[in-house]
């Protein structure tokens, strides 16, 4: 179309569009509301294979006010136009900054960044969902209040808020970032303000140390979801240990993975090793120090002896565990004697400490994750393969052996099958494993780009037909997961939706509710 | 150099100015680059960012020649260079795009670094008129692979046709490359006035349109078009992926031949490069000036080339080479 805009909402006429537009105009001032195709373009590119213009925006609205946001939700209403909320924007591989459908508005909360509050004795955090986590970082270190921030690897440009509501993880103790959020607070479709757990009563000071309040906890239900936007989220921080000592265990085999993860479960359930451990295959390391094109050409995956050579030239293992002590040194010590036995039991583990491993890039980027220290370095990823294509498929495994070798396996199997190479690793949880896979893949390539999505879309078929359920997709797949969950879950996400939110006009299709 | 400036600085090697590149002071005095007013050159430490520079220096020196609108610049133009490449040097590049002001800065990184560097323009409401992939096939993909994979590829995602480059880097390729595909994706189809917006295209390519578009496009539909070089425009949907539903309309050659008379007398004065990052480089300015002579109101366009000529096919043998490409204003 030729007209001003370069996309509409769904079913919602030009004429419509412009009243609505100046009706936001009258509330954030014209320089908040943008439509030009310039001001639109960095919400849209996304990584995922299918045209960017299907994800395309028709406005994006930048808005730094509880009362603003309210407002705005009203002209929703009035005009029935959908928003699409981001916080940073950072779902790099999960659909990025841009909307779920075409047409629908960004409502970017990126200028409402307010730290307000951050409790040393406590260790609580209180922030608006702009707020970075180098915003924060920074805030903890200027004051040296001796907090240690978990974060996933967009770290420094990600934030705390749309991360830990899209239930993203992290590498330290306290990198489940769910399990530390405590007490939101949301404004629904129809204006409300709503304050989560403790917060829901006046002069509560408990808001962000209890996190259950009284009656149904609500918390969950803001999370992957649409059914509010946040506009303050509470959630813990780790007290700056006085000793911390990382590690990196080097296995050379693929099936070695039954032995890790039968080591580790023990360690992690009982405390020993208290991070989120990663197991991490040598393709999702080597692109820190290697490059593709200098150990395999042409197409198709890269074969098993090229990996292989990889590791031996760049101190790899095909399996890198890195995991981290944190207390003090007689705690370190004595729990780097129970890792190091368990682990030294069948000789194939090479265990290296900061001392033998500190300078290898991957150790060192790693290193920083697991103590909350910011570092963009993991995004080599992307210059694997190259031509920008990258989804993460993501799947839960148990935290048993036996499990995480039949995933890896069948999901090496279907990337080989469509050409792609396996960029996988284990995020160890408590009796789970998050199996992140980034499916990386050259948009510039039209076979990649066909093989990139038929591969993806037989992941995620064949792991939920064996129940293998994804903990997370991009804004392409949304559906496609919703329905591995069964009918019964659609519905009551429809009932919430539809008494929460009778207009649909907050982020429709987010995780396939409409 | 102010200290904020020199703190900006640290941990980037700087050319200073364009002088460093042989661009002479006011090369862009003529440029017509709408707002900004300021023009800079962002190298992110890939392995050809020498010859994108290259191709930027030719295109500043050929614009320095008067070939615009003057639009009067302040200043000299910027050049900075990442020493460590954006994912280490991130905090100076977030500081650098809140901190230049009104600025047309032209980047070129590695692909990790482009996903950062998006965001980080988001984050500055930086404007972003065009993104553009560059690939190159490796010299086993050529020979091993699919023969129907370009061996230069292209896809760019750009706000309007007023800053397209497929034409200009589709008219420096055609005549030394074996095959290629340029895809331009437009956020809005509006070009720039007094720009060329009827359907010319580039000397050696066949244009069509695809059927029903134009009849569409009062109806709001999607307009697209093919320049196709060496294969039918059924061959080159293929190539791309692309379902168009209906067949291509030739544009008629009294159109083409207009435009392509005016785009002939131009492109020929301009100068060439036999080096592939080079002519990106060059193309890229030349649509940050906005000085594309060929702008088609479109929503997708596509350049397709595959060379009868078998002696070139054995001229690209090197590893794959993948770049990004950005125009972005502060």
């Amino acid at each position: 179309m030729a007209g001003k805009y370069i996309a509409l909402p769904k079913g919602v006429p030009e004429r419509t569009f412009d009243a609505a537009i100046k009706a936001f105009r009258r509330v954030l001032g014209e320089a908040s509301v943008l439509t030009s195709a310039e001001q639109l373009a960095p919400y849209i590119k996304t990584m995922m294979p299918v045209p960017d213009s299907e994800h395309a925006p028709s406005a994006a609205l930048i808005a730094t006010t509880v009362e603003q946001i309210q407002k705005i939700v009203g002209i929703c209403n009035q005009y029935k136009v959908p928003v699409w909320t981001i916080s940073t924007g950072k779902n790099l591989g999960y659909g990025g900054a841009a909307p779920a459908e075409r047409g629908q508005i960004v409502l970017d909360l990126k200028r409402m960044n307010r730290i307000l509050e951050v409790d040393k004795d406590l260790a609580y955090a209180l922030v608006e969902p702009g707020v970075t986590y180098q915003q924060l970082h920074d805030y903890i270190a200027e004051r040296k209040l001796g907090l240690w921030l978990s974060f996933p690897a967009p770290s420094a440009i990600a934030g705390p808020v749309g991360n830990t509501l899209d239930r993203g993880v992290g590498y330290t103790p306290y990198g489940e970032h769910f399990m530390f959020a405590c007490g939101m607070e949301v404004v629904l479709a129809n204006g409300d303000v709503l304050r989560t757990g403790m917060g829901s009563m006046p002069n509560s000071n408990t808001w962000q140390v209890f996190k259950w309040g009284y009656g149904p906890y609500l918390d969950g239900i803001f999370t992957q979801s649409n059914y509010g936007i946040v506009t303050k989220f509470g959630f813990w921080l780790m007290p700056a240990p006085p000793v911390y000592k990382p590690f990196v265990i080097q296995y050379q085999n693929e099936e070695d993975i039954v032995e890790i993860v039968e080591t580790i479960r023990p360690l992690r359930i009982n405390g020993v090793i208290p991070n989120a451990v990663v197991i991490a295959h040598a393709l999702y390391e080597a692109p820190t120090k290697a490059r593709r094109s200098d150990y395999v050409t042409g197409p198709g995956s890269i074969p098993d002896a090229a990996v292989r050579k990889i590791t031996k030239d760049h101190n790899l293992g095909i399996w890198n565990v890195y995991a981290a002590l944190y207390g003090t040194q007689e705690q370190v010590d004595v729990n780097w004697k129970i890792v190091t036995q368990a682990f030294g039991k069948s000789g194939k583990a090479e265990i290296l400490t900061e001392k033998e491993a500190g300078s290898d890039p991957a150790f060192e980027y790693r290193a920083k994750l697991m103590r909350g220290e910011l570092t963009l370095k993991e995004f080599s990823l992307y210059n694997w393969r190259g031509g920008g294509g990258s989804m993460w498929f993501a799947p839960v495994s148990q935290a048993r052996g036996s499990e995480t070798l039949k995933q890896m396996s069948l999901t090496k199997q279907i990337l080989g099958k469509h050409g792609l190479d396996y960029s996988g690793e284990f995020i160890v949880g408590m009796r789970d494993m998050h199996h992140i896979v980034d499916v990386l893949y050259d948009k510039t390539n039209p076979e990649q780009v066909k093989a990139a999505y038929q591969c993806f879309d037989e992941l995620l078929t064949t792991f939920s037909a064996l129940g293998y359920g994804t903990y997370r997709v991009n804004t392409a797949f949304m559906d496609k997961v919703a329905e591995t969950y069964g009918p019964i879950q659609r519905k009551v996400n429809k009932i919430l939706k539809d008494a929460l939110d009778p207009n649909g006009i907050l982020a429709p299709g987010k995780s396939g509710i409409r | 150099m102010d200290v904020n400036r020199r703190n900006l600085m640290k941990g980037v090697l700087t050319g200073g100015t364009l002088l460093a590149l042989g661009v002479p002071p006011g090369a862009f005095a003529s440029a017509p680059v709408g707002r900004a007013e300021r023009f800079g050159l962002l190298l992110g430490n890939t392995s050809v960012d020498a010859a994108f520079a290259a191709g930027f220096r030719t295109a500043a020196q050929y614009a320095a020649r008067g070939s615009g609108v003057a639009v009067s610049m302040e200043g000299s133009p910027e050049v900075i260079k990442l020493k460590g490449g954006l994912l280490n040097d991130y905090k100076i590049v977030a500081r650098l795009l809140e901190k230049s002001l009104n600025t047309r800065w032209v980047a070129i990184m590695d692909d990790g670094s482009a996903a950062i560097f998006t965001e980080l323009v988001r984050n500055a409401s930086g404007k972003l008129i065009s993104l553009g992939s560059h690939a190159s096939a490796d010299g086993a993909s050529i020979q091993w692979g699919s023969p129907d994979i370009s061996q230069l590829r292209h896809v760019w995602v750009t706000a309007s046709p007023a800053h397209s480059a497929g034409s200009i880097l589709a008219s420096h390729l055609v005549a030394n490359e074996n095959s290629f595909s340029i895809v331009e994706n437009f956020l809005s189809t509006q070009a720039s006035a007094g720009s060329t917006t009827a359907n010319g295209s580039v000397p050696g390519f066949l244009s069509y349109r695809l059927e029903g578009s134009d009849a569409g496009h009062d109806r709001g539909q999607d307009l697209i078009h093919l320049h196709c070089s060496g294969l039918s425009p059924s061959s080159g949907c293929e190539l791309l992926g692309w379902n168009a539903a209906g067949g291509w309309t030739p544009v008629s050659q009294r159109e083409f031949t207009q435009e392509a008379a005016a785009f002939i007398a131009q492109v020929n004065g301009q100068p060439r490069s036999g080096d592939w990052a080079e002519s990106v480089g060059y193309a890229v300015t030349v649509a940050a000036l906005g000085t594309e002579a060929i702008q088609e109101s479109c929503y997708s366009r596509a350049f397709l080339h595959r060379s009868a000529t078998l002696e070139k096919r054995s001229r690209r043998t090197g590893a794959a080479e993948q770049f990004t490409s950005f125009i972005i204003d502060t």
